[in-house]
């Protein structure tokens, strides 16, 4: 291990910002803050082209000659049925996020756009419309490009399953190429280890609401937050000593199965009619509005309107950004055989649509108790955000199931997560090795923990997505150059 | 607001200079065999 530089560089640079964050979690979330504020003025803009830029490369690449080429031999078949890849697809895109924001997103949103807005009724409307935008086309593309990419030439021209494959693949394997690569592949550690750091954050601010919220608990504080840290630290440590791959993936599938479960139940035990009424409003809005939004900076809008964009979209944008490496990895080894075509469109399309589905049940029940029942969610979303999704369960029948399932979801996803993120930074920091060792699984499986409580003793999600997306920023030009890289690859495909 | 406004049109030259490199590597020639054939999982660890 120790004669690997990548391995020790990616191990000091994200423990020393775990000990920072550990020594002065105040200094660490002041210094992230103001970059990514400075960072998102200035460049706002490249984000967004960026971002837009994958998409419109995706759905060109979709309808393209190229959409033939497969990502594997010419006669590869594909490794897994299409229903059970769909599904699997569907676990990657099911995330502690989704349970999360479900509702707390829509109407964060909200207490902001009917500043600017005639109505309540279209402030929701646009809310809603924001949220699915954060979580939809732009998100999966930003996914599937870094999925395609690697899938193509680890698949099809044998190259390991590194974010630096595509540059020596292209550029040969001279100095500079390889220095570039190596940056790459170090950043993309970074950009995953605080990405994954800011999941188990989220997980335990949502396993702790839950626990406050079955045991009537009030403002455990830090004291809660900290045992369910040391439970998670625990049950994720213990499948990184041995191979649990299959285990893993059926905890994967439960959590996925709960969650699901968690809004059909919703869709049917609350005002059914008005839930499937918001979420047929919102495909529409969001299939007329999506591409012109991808290109929205809100420029001439005041400084109340450029701070919630920064803080929500730009911030999405750039975790997606930082999450692609971990989840392009997982869904090109599930996706050997396929025609670009096929990846494409199902990469994009089905999670984007299951997304609609989902934040138009728990978006809309949310506007349903603040535009019909005048309940006070928005004062919960201001005060106590992790709380959100609970407020909603315990106004629907049986919210002791339904709280103890949404703790158990969030339980798992992060758990899943972290042995997965453990497995591909240790994949990445050796090279691409399919089977690295447990100890340097456990090593990353300690700094994730580590990072991860960094972001718990801040205690705000403010603070955990501006770490998140100063780690991420830069990963968004490795993304860039990899689109580069794989055009010109594919011009020397023969059709 | 000087030095404020030096940072971001360095920030934004960076971003402009990267976009014209992504570009130009695009349209580069790479020289006979630089670009990839088939590895058959020879760099495979």
């Amino acid at each position: 291990m120790f004669r690997n530089p990548l391995m020790l560089i990616a191990l000091s640079l994200t423990g020393l910002v775990a000990i920072w964050g550990i020594i002065d979690t105040a200094g660490l979330t002041q210094f992230s803050s103001s970059i990514t504020g400075r960072v998102f003025t200035s460049r706002g803009w490249f984000v967004m082209l960026s971002a837009s830029l994958l998409l419109i490369v995706c759905i060109g690449l979709a309808i393209s000659r190229y959409g033939n080429v497969r990502l594997g031999k010419d006669d590869d078949k594909p490794e897994f049925s299409t229903v059970s890849w769909l599904t699997m697809l569907f676990a990657a895109g099911m995330g502690v996020g989704l349970l999360f924001w479900g509702t707390a997103e829509p109407l964060s949103h909200f207490n902001v756009i009917r500043g600017y807005v005639d109505t309540n009724f279209e402030a929701a409307g646009d809310s809603l419309f924001i949220t699915i935008f954060h979580w939809g086309l732009h998100a999966w593309a930003i996914y599937a490009v870094a999925g395609l990419v690697i899938a193509y030439f680890c698949f099809r021209k044998g190259y390991p399953s590194l974010v630096s494959s595509p540059l020596k693949a292209v550029f040969g394997n001279q100095t500079l190429v390889r220095g570039v690569g190596w940056l790459s592949d170090l950043l993309a550690i970074y950009a995953i280890a605080i990405g994954v750091g800011g999941s188990i954050a989220m997980g335990v601010f949502q396993v702790q609401s839950g626990v406050e919220s079955l045991f009537g608990l009030h403002n455990s504080g830090l004291s809660l937050a900290l045992v369910i840290f040391a439970v998670l630290f625990v049950s994720y440590l213990l499948p990184l000593t041995v191979d649990l791959s299959k285990g893993m993936a059926l905890l994967s599938n439960i959590a996925m199965l709960i969650a699901g479960g968690l809004m059909i139940f919703v869709l049917l035990t609350g005002p059914t009619h008005y839930l499937m009424s918001g979420i047929t409003g919102a495909i529409g809005t969001y299939f007329a509005k999506v591409i012109p939004q991808g290109f929205q900076t809100y420029t001439f809008f005041d400084e109340t309107a450029h701070k919630w964009f920064e803080s929500w979209t730009l911030t999405f944008m750039v975790w997606w950004f930082a999450w692609a490496p971990f989840v392009g990895v997982f869904i090109a080894r599930i996706s050997r055989g396929r025609t670009i075509r096929e990846f494409l469109l199902g990469v994009i399309l089905v999670p984007t649509f299951f997304s609609i589905f989902w934040f138009g049940v728990f978006g809309s029940i949310g506007f349903y108790g603040v535009l019909e029942l005048n309940l006070e969610i928005l004062e919960v979303v201001k005060t106590s955000v992790n709380d959100t999704t609970f407020f909603v369960l315990r106004h629907l029948p049986l919210p002791v199931v339904t709280i103890l399932a949404t703790v158990l979801a969030a339980f798992l996803f992060v758990v899943t997560s972290v042995v997965s993120a453990s497995f591909v930074l240790s994949m990445f920091s050796k090279g691409g090795d399919l089977n690295p060792d447990a100890k340097t699984k456990l090593i990353w499986g300690v700094i994730l923990g580590a990072l991860g409580l960094v972001m718990i003793l801040s205690n705000s999600i403010d603070a955990v997505k501006s770490i998140i997306a100063l780690a991420a920023l830069p990963f968004i030009y490795i993304v860039l150059l990899m689109v580069v890289c794989f055009l010109k690859a594919l011009k020397t495909e023969v059709i | 607001m000087f030095p404020d406004s030096l940072i971001d049109t360095l920030l934004n030259i960076l971003a402009f200079a990267f976009i014209g490199i992504l570009i130009w590597l695009y349209f580069k020639k790479e020289p006979e065999g630089s670009q990839t054939e088939s590895q058959d999982g020879n760099e495979n660890n």
